[in-house]
């Protein structure tokens, strides 16, 4: 069996993860840590920060620094991550992609590798309101999910 | 900023130095404390079905074998409210007949799905009453530790969407994880 994990490194996918791992480490499953890089997020975010600071000649600038930091932290939590999976005992990998956050994930999900797709309840925002990621997936994921709180 | 927030998690105590705690507690929705850092153990799981439940997937099986020991509570709502619209419109004895024939469904289907549990070497147990789909799952989750339901569940009658809402306004309310099929 494979569990497909999403991971977006918020506390709610971290959660998703030890859910997973702990279904690996009884039926001998494997997990795939799956992570999508939007390049729309680094923009927003040096869009924002820019504008309130009456900066906007520096945004494109910023914007180059927010996406090399945000490739930074994903490999940085996926390896912490794994070292976790294989101090548990559980055959792990990492799988890390560019794009469209919905249309990676879909089309991983429903690749029809996986037995189990994880996530988490929330986004980055924390736990304000199921994320919106979530409610435009899940119904689109053709093998069962697993929704962590 | 929020992508930047488990980098400082990691580095937190070299940054934080001794107002540790006061940012834990300040910023506790986004971390994953060292207490949290435990695998989950599921020792109870609610799976409700109703007549959208063909079949149960193998991988639902496959999963719910990883959880040793755990008891699963098979439970078969009948709706109370579509038991009443009947009883008010066609009469009393049109609205016996759906409440037979509703149980005589939710008996063959707990059969058949506890069976395929209990290959799985789990602890099943059934029950059927009339209620509320969402309501009574919401208030009966309370109690478990998992929740396995099928993404059409409440919605036998109209398939057009491909999560119900009654799947979705219970995986808004309820506190524990969720996997729907």
């Amino acid at each position: 069996m494979k569990i497909l994990v999403l991971v977006d490194g918020s506390k709610w996918s971290q959660k998703a993860a030890l859910h997973a791992i702990a279904l690996a480490r009884k039926n001998k499953s494997k997990v795939i840590l799956f992570s999508v890089l939007d390049r729309k997020e680094a923009k927003a975010i040096a869009f924002s920060m820019t504008m309130r600071s009456d900066k906007l000649e520096e945004m494109e600038r910023f914007e180059e620094q927010v996406w090399r930091e945000m490739k930074k932290s994903v490999k940085e939590i996926m390896a912490d991550m794994l070292n976790f999976c294989h101090r548990q005992g559980v055959n792990c990998s990492i799988k890390i992609t560019e794009g469209n956050t919905k249309e990676k994930i879909l089309s991983e999900a429903n690749s029809g590798e996986y037995s189990l797709v994880v996530m988490g309840a929330y986004g980055k925002s924390g736990k304000t309101r199921i994320g919106s990621l979530l409610e435009d997936v899940v119904g689109l994921i053709k093998p069962p999910t697993m929704i962590v709180r | 900023m929020s992508i930047f927030l488990t980098i400082i998690n990691r580095k937190f105590k070299n940054i934080a130095g001794t107002r540790y705690e006061r940012i834990l507690r300040n910023y506790k929705e986004f971390f994953l404390t060292e207490e949290e850092l435990s695998l989950p153990v599921i020792k109870s799981i609610l799976m409700p079905v109703d007549r959208s439940t063909r079949n149960v997937p193998e991988e639902i099986y496959e999963v719910l074998s990883a959880c040793e020991d755990a008891e699963v509570t098979v439970v078969y709502i009948m709706s109370e409210d579509a038991c009443a619209l009947i009883r008010q419109t066609l009469g009393e004895e049109a609205s016996r007949e759906f409440r037979q024939k509703e149980e005589e469904a939710g008996r063959e289907l707990l059969e058949r799905i506890a069976r395929s549990l209990e290959d799985s070497g789990l602890k099943v147990r059934t029950r059927m009453f009339f209620g509320n789909k969402s309501e009574d799952v919401i208030r009966l989750s309370r109690e478990r530790d998992l929740l396995v339901i099928p993404r059409l569940y409440g919605s036998e009658i109209t398939k057009t969407r491909s999560i119900s809402p009654v799947v979705m306004k219970i995986v808004h309310h309820v506190d524990i994880p969720v996997i729907v099929y």
